[in-house]
């Protein structure tokens, strides 16, 4: 049963993490051909003839270190964003009466049950020139011209936080809601005033919520551009385009995959560091 | 000089249609061991929030040496609490938990590692203050909690249930280790508890409180010996009960007794004819005789090691229980006969039907 337990995960992140990985190192290490598949084998004439060669075009080329610069900026900015504006919609959610607590939950996650895409569309009917909210402000007289916020920075901020917050509301307010609330009764005891028992006993032991809240939230806004290239200008262009734009436009796998790597890599040291910081907590609990 | 006299004054709270606390008078002695005794649902727990300030009283109001504490919020009240899950915090070290208070004072530095270092000295914690508070044991959390809520030098320390969540014999020398810091410090312990053992142990001053109303306020003693009325005898410890009428007045009552007869009890103001239930505990019953000797089978024997515990069966179904120490092992068998006795000062007398 155990073997089961421990095994039936080990066994799907085997086939649906494992090997599409072990392809995509593969991948990365040959060079493009033109042809079926686009990509040299691995081993020929009995001899290895992988390289790093892609890895190395990557580092030169300032083209990839900039997406890669500008996506791991504009997920910084986005989990930043949302931790200041997920903390206190979850600190809300965690202190309303119980019965209040799982409708408000379920608006939080409401906008999952339609697509993406129609949602982000949807906000670009809102914020064009001749959109709901530039026509709203000019009919009360606040502003003169159109507003054009589409496509611009300021509509992509929006968009990411939109499509990522209800990945930062859900983990602090679990771990919100796990906190004793004799504790803030015992830090009032002792003369701590609100603003001090949120500081030294509520934020502190939150913190795990808003660590895994902004995994949630980093890791695949690293990868994301959709929201940057639906709502943004044509400025730079983000990691996840590129890799696209090897992979179907220029036909380039092998570069694509040494991309692919390098994201995986780059992403995989935040989640290493906050595991080894959740460690000493969970062996705490346990 | 003794400071922490709390005195509540007509203090009632309701939840909804329920009042929890019904127009309660209370006075606490400055530097006394005062325990509020009751079961779930006395009011004990909301009388311990208003208290400490995490509620505020419907009506009437609660002062400290003559200080009104009505608006007064928890943090600025001269009163600690040790919590019954003791609420350490988690993710602080015992020092830290034990400064934490202090902190809110003021307190930095080298004054503050001092009051620290004398809070673990005092509890016998020398040498945890490093310990994160969930490393330690359950004994440990306890005088932490203790040391935590009594580095403030309170005016008046309120204990909820304290020894509930140990085991018994932590939970004897938890108790010493109460006494013995109440009388070093001085300061006026409230302990609020369901346990009557606890209360009678520890306290000078026992308030009993029944569905938010003061049944009893007085020492552990007459709590027990002098309870004022059934409800309290019941609460307090084992009592034989029996029905009865008052068939005579003087020095003592004669109380008619269908199946036992006459039965001569402590004198109390009721008139003849009057219907009344006498209770007996059940050490007081001695097997042999005396005043009060009737005959009775052993129906039962149980053997406690100290003491054994047995049910006798009296004339007319009247069932009698008494515990006699083990001296040389129990004194009657299951089906023997044996005269029972009791002295008339022995037994107490309460009206029938008034609770």
């Amino acid at each position: 049963m155990r073997r089961l337990l421990v095994g039936l995960p080990a066994l799907w992140l085997l086939v649906f993490f494992g090997l599409p990985f072990a392809l995509i190192l593969k991948v990365s290490l040959s060079q493009a051909v033109v042809g079926q598949p686009p990509f040299t084998p691995l081993f020929a004439d009995g001899a290895f003839q992988g390289s790093l060669g892609n890895f190395a075009l990557l580092l030169e080329d300032d083209l990839y270190v900039e997406a890669i610069l500008a996506s791991l900026g504009l997920a910084a900015s986005s989990t930043v964003a949302c931790v200041l504006i997920g903390y206190p919609m979850a600190w809300a959610i965690a202190g309303a009466p119980r019965r209040w607590r799982a409708p408000m939950l379920a608006l939080v996650a409401l906008p999952f049950v339609t697509s993406f895409l129609i949602r982000v569309y949807a906000w670009i009917g809102l914020l064009r020139p001749t959109g709901f909210l530039s026509e709203l402000l000019q009919s009360l007289g606040l502003i003169d011209s159109p507003l054009a916020l589409v496509p611009g920075s300021f509509a992509v901020a929006i968009g990411m936080i939109y499509t990522y917050l209800p990945f930062m509301v859900l983990p602090i307010y679990a771990s919100l809601e796990k906190i004793d609330p004799m504790l803030s009764a015992a830090a009032a005891d002792l003369g701590a005033r609100p603003a001090r028992i949120f500081w030294s006993v509520t934020l502190p032991l939150s913190l795990p919520g808003v660590l895994a809240g902004s995994l949630f939230v980093f890791v695949p806004a690293v990868g994301e551009f959709v929201v940057p290239e639906l709502l943004g200008g044509p400025g730079t262009p983000m990691i996840g385009k590129v890799i696209w734009q090897e992979f179907f436009n220029n036909r380039d796998w092998p570069l694509a995959s040494a991309l692919a790597v390098m994201l995986l890599v780059l992403l995989a040291a935040p989640i290493a560091l906050a595991q080894r910081s959740q460690a000493p907590t969970a062996r705490g609990l346990g | 000089m003794n400071q922490g006299a709390l005195a509540v004054e007509g203090l009632s709270k309701r939840f909804g249609a329920a009042a929890v606390l019904d127009n309660l008078d209370l006075a606490i002695g400055a530097g006394s061991f005062f325990a509020l005794l009751g079961a779930s649902g006395s009011g004990k727990t909301t009388l311990l929030r208003l208290i400490a300030g995490f509620e505020a009283p419907d009506e009437g109001r609660i002062t400290l040496d003559g200080a009104d504490l009505s608006g007064v919020p928890p943090y600025e009240r001269p009163i600690n609490l040790v919590f019954q899950s003791y609420a350490l915090f988690p993710h602080m070290t015992v020092a830290d938990n034990v400064a934490f208070g202090l902190r809110r004072d003021g307190l930095s530095g080298t004054e503050l590692d001092r009051r620290v270092a004398e809070m673990l000295a005092l509890l016998r914690l020398d040498g945890l203050g490093e310990r994160k508070s969930r490393q330690i044991s359950g004994g440990q959390a306890q005088r932490v909690a203790l040391a935590r809520a009594l580095a403030k030098r309170p005016k008046l320390l309120l204990l909820d249930e304290p020894l509930a969540a140990l085991d018994r014999g932590l939970r004897e020398h938890m108790r010493i280790e109460l006494k013995r810091l109440h009388d070093a410090l001085g300061t006026t312990f409230v302990l609020v508890t369901h346990d009557q053992e606890e209360a009678l142990a520890l306290a000078d001053r026992v308030a009993l409180l029944d569905r938010g109303r003061l049944a009893q306020l007085g020492t552990p003693e007459d709590l027990y010996e002098r309870p004022a009325s059934l409800a309290v005898a019941r609460f307090i410890g084992q009592i034989n009960l029996m029905e009865g009428r008052v068939a005579a007045t003087g020095e003592t009552l004669t109380i008619e007794v269908p199946g036992l007869g006459a039965v001569q009890a402590r004198s109390a103001p009721l008139s003849v004819g009057a219907a009344v239930v006498v209770g007996l505990r059940p050490e007081k019953i001695d097997l042999g005789p005396g005043d009060n000797a009737r005959e009775a089978t052993v129906t039962d024997v149980t053997y406690l090691g100290d003491q054994s515990v047995y049910r006798l069966a009296l004339a007319d179904g009247v069932e009698l229980r008494t515990a006699r120490p083990n001296r040389d092992g129990p004194v009657a068998r299951p089906g023997e006969r044996v005269t029972v006795s009791w002295p008339a000062s022995a037994s107490q007398v309460f009206p029938a039907g008034a609770g």
